[in-house]
């Protein structure tokens, strides 16, 4: 006895559907059926991972690529695929359905269905007999090759009538019968979650919904059993005809690459080798060493082995235009730090101060497309895609999808809404459940909030919420990875619209192009480059000098450039800046390049949980000897002392020390990437620790690796990415050491980026000596610029610092402004500006040249008497108001209402000079306590930082008028006193100073007290949990 | 006479009417942005003060109570406090939800002087248990400002109330938020500031809102208000000849005064739909009956059987000795419209039939069916409240039986089945966990049965076809 399943939705028909495609495959396989078809309503989305399931768990259930399509209360059709052709039909139906409705909707028109030449067809009737007279005969007009009846058998209340009704259609059409399941959900026991999904969709509760909820379970998969009694022996048995016929597999998906990027006379290896040569002249100026050439040479015969040339043309043919354009990139990744990449110039890393792994590069074993993120200027990226677009169109080129699925959040909200619980009580919930407790998982914070397990509506809020978390909701375009074919898209896979205005995306996700092994290439977006190009223009603009990345880098390690770097003044530099890292500057004192790839590498969750900091440390010291088990392992780990920081070196380890294969090993990779998501880490410890044990490796040794891997799931950084961040990193530290005011400037105008706000920054550039001048109506530009004045420059900021201010605004007070500045208040309404504008120019201080205080000028402003021309000269000598001046702490509450900042002076200095602040020690002073001395502390709350380590600590940052306190809170401290952990924008801390080697210092937070009503208004913003 | 103006503010209105007044901690909350509006006593020792998001209430005092704000239910209290002040004011203004005007200028003569005139008021007010703030201006906007500033004073003269005026924060006046902030924003906080400016200079940035909101404040501009009318009522106290044991002995006298009620109502052009006996005792204890009627009712022939009906189930627990008589609810009469050429059908209407019933058998006895929108045969039909429609119109689902058992028998005799079976899940937000089988079955007496069967085979019927 056997069956196929023709017709079978997963949750990606969304918030239909009540089960994962790999719950769906697994079932039917334990059930005994022979194949499945995955037909979600107008989508593929969920077949690739239907498809990783079966071969990950070597199941002998076959896959069968389908689609439901509806037209409303007309026309309900299967359609499946028998061969590759019929996929591609598939896939345009899709697209052009998705393609003529808004996101997430689809419109099928019947041309879709009269264009099939190879699908099969299911026809589901309506049960009406008009309808379905008119679209029986319609069917047989146009596929009666490939057309079958399906029916569906739910026990429901007509169904003897509907059965019936078929019958008489199949007789009157010939068409043959065929058994289908309907199936939503993959067990009977999602029943509840189905009818919740529906609620949802609905958006009323489920005891609202009535008739509309599914009146029994009979829409999971049935046993062999069931089904014979459900339906006739022949409807069974054309199930398996149909699916015996359908022997289309995803393995079959073969990428294509763009063909045009060749030009004529060359094949793509010879064109590819043509550029690489060119690229040696221009990078290393004469033929380069002969092991360089040999691995040159290596990696262009591995190119050619896997047939990769067209992947890094389509990449050099995109950054060539980035150059041309003048945009900033970098390209980083697996396959960037290559020699052919340097060469190619698609990265910057010279491969003579990198030692380039080469496993990581292309891996024959891994039978992957080679992996390379171009990162743009942030402000720029948008001209890189629209080229993208433009070259290749948009037949054949689109986003990758990302899966937006419920998380704590959402999942709660919605499942509780469904339920009928208050929103209100829902969202005093949400706010209490702190996701990164690791001693009380979500349900035990529920329960302590007062959901009861016990009552009914409690332990169904509780089961529902558990069930639907990773559910996914809706396709959302994805950052930066572009597909980009040969042929059409849609003969790959179907695209569909995306909510941002012309941007279409694939209805897979990165995971699922990289299981079928398809090409994307990442355009992303790094703040970093838009500064480092900002600066590099505005030095030109005051100097005349031209800078360029790569002859900063090439230039050799400046060792004032690392003093600055060892001593933490890194505000503004790229990835050395967090508190974090500002810690660990001083401890590791990076001296060279790469130090700084080792700095970027090390100071990130992964190291830290996994216990490799110390160690590095104390070997770079020298207080501890640095010593191998083995060769192998000394060729690994011997740059890095013996200690694995990236995970290249892990993943080396396992292949040499535990005895993995490639593809083992690339597994391994695998399961540390996917680790948030399944967890499935612990099926290798026994093969790492006993391979380990078999080579000779003590046991220590080994459960230290293993411990280590856990560490690095899914944080640790790849050597590759750090070596890319490091350039970025030194050249960033270079700016600011040598041009300071253009590189704050760079920075203000690139906002947002980085980790630290523009108050921040300001601060720090006033700590640093350098002038900083307020928004000026008469002198500022839109952005923020350098003024010099007898060769010393100050920093002016830009109109783009004033909230409300909009840039066309902005643009005609600048083009109607005067040669000696404006004059008048009159003059400037006389600009035709909208007064709310000026306005808002007002509170940020701009008019204080013109007007003296900020609510003269507003009284000014109110006056629309002035407004117009014609009445300019009458009655201008209206007596003024008397308006009282507003005091510094109004002033300075509304620079930061406006601005941000207040150039003035700080909250604290003037909440001090009122006596409203208790006694406390500033920032400046710490250098004069005592170790372990008892303190207290106030500050703003400007930053908490979380690393993922195990202990639950938090680092805050308190800013006061004279610097930065550096806070430690450990998770019982912020569990007790959860309010002024959580909520507070001025805190006391009162708790004891600890001065770690290096100078470092550190309060350890015993008590808070929000004092955060001092503030009022205040309008400063903290930087929470990164 | 100069005008002065007596306003009372609630602040917290629905907590003081809440019945019983609550012991622990509880908080009212504004619902949209989860806020406090109002919290009591032991909240406000606890750290919660008004303004405070429910997150930050729940961590200071996890147990706290909380309810969410109701402006009708304020409006309902402000209502009846109205009537009864009624009875020493007769210029009453409503601002609700939680707010009026006394205008008293015209009542200081009588009482003999604002001070004893509030402390009548104040003595009430406190016996009400509910918390105000008050003040008396000689504008109606100042009193209600001065009020919320928490001025608690009588002012009687311009210039003693004018000067309070303007250290008014401008956050409590009737100004729009968006004028306060623009006043902020030229550093103007208090009402003073603003009086200080210029009118003409005012005029030509301000819209006409807030000049006329200015000139009302202060006196200068005319306010005219709605004024207060309580409800009309019928109420007639006789005290019994001697004391009547029985509540038969009632009737003849609780006839004759629904004869006045016949009179009074038949003059006014009012139906009333409810009544009220109150019967004292011998022993100073009182008694309430209430009666009420569907459709209104004014005629002493059509009140006298509901109340005869009603009194036949009360049990006096004394001898009664005063009867009063009180109408509630009255509304104008629109008779029902009537055909002449309409064969008469019985004399009584349909809903009078219905009220007839329900003082006879209970309110709860009594009720209209509907179809509901469900798969669970049992919660298809429901009650409700006679002659009201149903929510929705529902198709009704075929293959049902006529007769629905109110619950299912098991089976005990021998069936055929003809057709089936539905499947029908048992709802699993109501804790169900099982489905059930329904066969349509004929039974060996020829009826026909709806049966089903549970997934232990156990078989049960559940209804009758015709």
């Amino acid at each position: 006895m056997a069956y196929a399943e023709l017709f079978c939705q997963s949750n990606f028909s969304f918030l239909k559907g009540a089960s994962h495609p790999e719950e769906l495959v697994q079932a039917a396989a334990r059930l005994g059926y022979e194949a499945l078809a995955l037909t979600d309503e107008c989508s593929v989305a969920g077949v690739v991972r239907a498809y990783q399931a079966i071969k990950q768990h070597n199941l002998s259930l076959r896959l069968i690529i389908g689609t439901l399509v509806v037209i409303p209360d007309e026309l309900s059709l299967l359609l499946l695929c028998p061969c590759r052709e019929a996929y591609s039909e598939l896939c345009r139906v899709i697209s052009n359905a998705r393609g003529r409705a808004e996101k997430g909707q689809y419109r099928l028109h019947p041309w879709d269905i009269k264009s099939l030449r190879h699908c099969l067809v299911i026809w589901l009737p309506q049960g009406q007999e008009q309808v379905d007279q008119y679209w029986g005969k319609w069917l047989c007009n146009h596929q009666r090759a490939r057309l079958w009846l399906g029916l569906s058998r739910y026990l429901q209340v007509n169904e003897q009538d509907y059965h019936q009704h078929c019958l008489a259609l199949c007789a009157q059409f010939q068409l043959t019968l065929t058994a289908c399941g309907g199936v939503l959900m993959h067990s009977s026991e999602r029943l509840a979650l189905q009818h919740t999904l529906t609620a949802i969709r609905q958006g009323k509760t489920v005891d609202t919904l009535g008739r509309e909820l599914l009146v029994n379970a009979e829409r999971s998969l049935r046993s062999l059993d069931k089904l014979t009694r459900l339906f006739s022996q022949q409807a069974l048995l054309e199930t398996l005809s149909i699916a015996r016929r359908c022997k289309f597999s995803l393995s079959k998906l073969r990428y294509e690459y763009p063909a045009e990027l060749v030009p004529s006379g060359h094949n793509a290896t010879s064109y590819l080798r043509e550029l690489v040569e060119a690229g040696i002249l221009t990078r290393f100026g004469q033929e380069p060493d002969p092991d360089i050439r040999a691995t040159i040479e290596k990696e262009l015969a591995l190119i050619q082995e896997q047939q990769y040339e067209y992947f890094f043309l389509t990449i050099h043919d995109l950054v060539a235009f980035a150059r041309a354009q003048g945009i900033l990139y970098q390209g980083r990744g697996s396959a960037a730090n290559s020699v052919v990449c340097y060469c190619l110039q698609i990265t910057a890393v010279d491969p003579r101060r990198v030692d380039v792994l080469f496993e990581r590069f292309i891996s024959k074993e891994r039978n992957e497309p080679p992996d390379i993120d171009v990162d743009f200027e942030h402000q720029r990226r948008e001209e890189v895609i629209q080229y993208l677009y433009q070259k290749y169109g948009r037949q054949r080129c689109a986003l990758a999808a990302t899966v937006i699925t419920f998380r704590f959040k959402s999942a709660l909200r919605e499942v509780g809404k469904a339920l009928g619980f208050a929103e209100s009580q829902l969202a005093h919930w949400i706010t209490n459940v702190d996701r990164r407790d690791k001693q009380n998982d979500w349900r035990a914070q529920l329960v302590e909030q007062g959901v009861n397990p016990s009552t009914l509506k409690g332990r169904l809020l509780l089961e529902r919420v558990d069930e639907i978390l990773g559910f996914p909701r809706h396709l959302s375009q994805h950052v930066g990875g572009f597909v980009i074919s040969r042929g059409s898209l849609y003969h790959l896979v179907p695209i569909e619209n995306a909510a941002m205005a012309d941007r279409t995306i694939i209805q897979w996700d990165k995971d699922d192009l990289e299981t079928l092994a398809l090409l994307k290439v990442d355009v992303l977006a790094l703040g970093m480059l838009t500064a480092i190009r900002r600066c590099f223009g505005l030095v030109e603009a005051y100097s005349g000098e031209r800078l360029d990345m790569a002859e900063i880098a090439t230039a050799g390690d400046d060792p004032k450039v690392y003093q600055m770097i060892q001593q933490a003044d890194t505000v503004g530099v790229f990835q050395i800046e967090s508190r974090a890292q500002m810690n660990m500057l001083p401890r590791l004192r990076p001296a060279c390049y790469y130090d700084l790839v080792v700095q970027i590498a090390i100071v990130r969750p992964g190291p830290v949980q996994g216990d490799m900091v110390h160690p590095y440390l104390k070997r770079r010291d020298g207080r501890e000897a640095v010593s191998y088990p083995s060769e192998a392992v000394r060729q690994v780990l011997e740059r890095t002392l013996g200690v694995p920081i990236f995970q290249e070196q892990v993943i080396k380890l396992a292949m040499v020390a535990a005895g993995f294969s490639g593809g083992e090993a690339d597994q391994l990779r695998r399961a540390m990437a996917a680790w948030k998501r399944n967890g499935e880490l612990g099926k290798f410890r026994y093969k790492l620790t006993e391979g380990m044990r078999q080579r000779g490796y003590s046991e220590d040794f080994a459960e230290r690796i293993y411990r280590q891997i856990c560490g690095f799931a899914d944080y640790g950084f790849p050597e590759s990415h750090s070596a890319s961040f490091a350039l970025l990193a030194y050249v960033s530290a270079w700016l600011k050491f040598y041009h300071p005011a253009a590189f704050y400037t760079a920075l203000l105008n690139s906002l947002p980026m980085g980790f630290y706000s523009a108050d921040q920054l300001v601060q720090d550039a006033k700590r640093h000596g350098l002038d900083v001048r307020p928004v000026c109506v008469n002198h500022s530009q839109w952005h923020s610029s350098l003024e010099h004045t007898d060769s010393v420059l100050a920093i002016r900021l830009g109109l783009d610092r004033v909230k409300g201010l909009q840039e066309s605004a902005a643009h005609n007070i600048l083009t109607a402004r005067p040669e000696g500045g404006y004059q008048q208040i009159a003059q400037l309404q006389g600009t035709g500006v909208a007064a709310s504008q000026l306005q808002a120019l007002a509170s940020s201080g701009a008019f204080s040249t013109l007007q003296g205080n900020r609510y003269q000028t507003r009284w000014a402003l109110l006056d629309n008497a002035v407004s117009l021309p014609l009445f300019a000269d009458t009655e201008s000598s209206a007596p003024e108001a008397n308006l009282a001046a507003p005091d510094l702490w109004q002033d300075m509450l509304e620079d930061y209402q406006s601005t941000g900042m207040s150039l003035g002076n700080h909250p604290l200095l003037l909440l001090a000079r009122q006596q409203r602040l208790p006694a406390r020690t500033l920032a400046a002073e710490l250098h004069t306590i005592r170790d372990r001395s008892v303190i207290s502390i106030v500050g703003l709350v400007r930053g908490r930082q979380r690393p993922g380590t195990a202990s639950g600590v938090t680092f805050m940052t308190l800013e006061d008028e004279t610097g930065n306190h550096n806070v430690v809170v450990w998770s019982a401290t912020a569990h007790q006193q959860k309010q002024a952990f959580l909520s507070s924008r001025l805190l006391q801390v009162k708790g004891i100073l600890e001065r770690g080697d290096a100078g470092v210092t550190h309060i350890i937070a015993g008590k808070l007290i929000d004092l955060s009503d001092l503030l009022d208004a205040l309008a400063c913003q903290s930087r929470d949990f990164h | 006479m100069s005008p002065l103006w007596l306003y009372l503010h609630f602040p917290q209105m629905q907590l003081d009417s809440l019945h019983p007044p609550p012991e622990g901690p509880l908080v009212i909350l504004e619902p949209r942005k989860n806020r406090v509006l109002q919290r009591n006593l032991p909240a406000q020792n606890g750290g919660v003060s008004l303004g405070m998001g429910l997150a930050s209430v729940a961590a200071l005092l996890p147990q706290i109570e909380v309810m969410t704000y109701q402006p009708e239910l304020e409006q309902q209290r402000l209502q009846a406090l109205a009537e009864d002040l009624y009875q020493w004011c007769a210029d009453i203004s409503l601002d609700p939800p939680s707010g009026m005007w006394l205008g008293c200028h015209s009542m200081l003569r009588l009482y003999g002087g604002l001070k004893a005139y509030w402390q009548l008021i104040d003595a009430y007010l406190h016996q009400q248990k509910v918390c105000t703030h008050y003040a008396v201006a000689g504008s109606p906007l100042g009193a209600k400002l001065l009020a919320k500033q928490g001025a608690q004073h009588l002012y009687e003269k311009t210039d003693e109330w004018l000067p309070a005026l303007k250290a008014c924060q401008l956050s409590l006046t009737e100004l729009t938020s968006a004028h306060c902030q623009q006043l902020a924003r030229l550093g103007i906080q208090t009402l003073g500031p603003l009086l200080g400016l210029p009118l003409k200079e005012l005029a030509r940035r301000f819209d006409i809102q807030l000049m006329t909101y200015l000139g009302r404040v202060t006196g200068q501009l005319k306010h005219p208000l709605p004024w207060f009318r309580p409800p009309s009522q019928f109420s007639r106290s006789r005290e019994l000849r001697y004391e009547a044991e029985t509540s038969q002995a009632l009737l003849p006298i609780i006839g004759f005064m629904l004869g006045e009620l016949e009179a009074y109502l038949r003059q006014r052009n009012l139906l009333a739909s409810g009544l009220k006996i109150t019967l004292s005792l011998r022993d100073k204890k009182q008694q309430q009956l209430e009666i009420a009627a569907a459709q209104g009712e004014y005629q002493q022939a059509r009140w006298l059987p509901l109340v005869t009906l009603k009194l036949e189930r009360f049990q006096l627990t004394g001898p009664v000795q005063y009867i009063t008589l009180s109408s509630q609810t009255e509304r104008p009469l629109s008779p029902a419209r009537e055909d002449l050429f309409q064969p008469a059908s019985g004399t009584l209407q349909p809903a009078q039939l219905v009220a007839l019933l329900q003082a006879k058998l209970g309110n709860h006895a009594v009720y209209s069916v509907a179809l509901a929108d469900r798969h669970c045969p049992e919660q298809t039909s429901v009650r409700l409240v006679p002659f009201t429609l149903a929510p929705q119109r529902i198709t009704a689902q075929p293959k049902r039986p006529s007769l629905l058992l109110p619950r299912a028998l098991p089976l005990s005799q021998q069936v055929q089945v003809v057709s089936g079976p539905e499947r029908i899940a048992e709802p699993w937000w109501q804790g169900g966990h099982t489905q059930r089988d329904y066969f349509i079955a004929r039974a060996q007496d020829g009826r026909w049965l709806w049966i089903y069967r549970t997934p232990d085979m156990r078989w049960y019927w559940h209804g009758i076809f015709c």
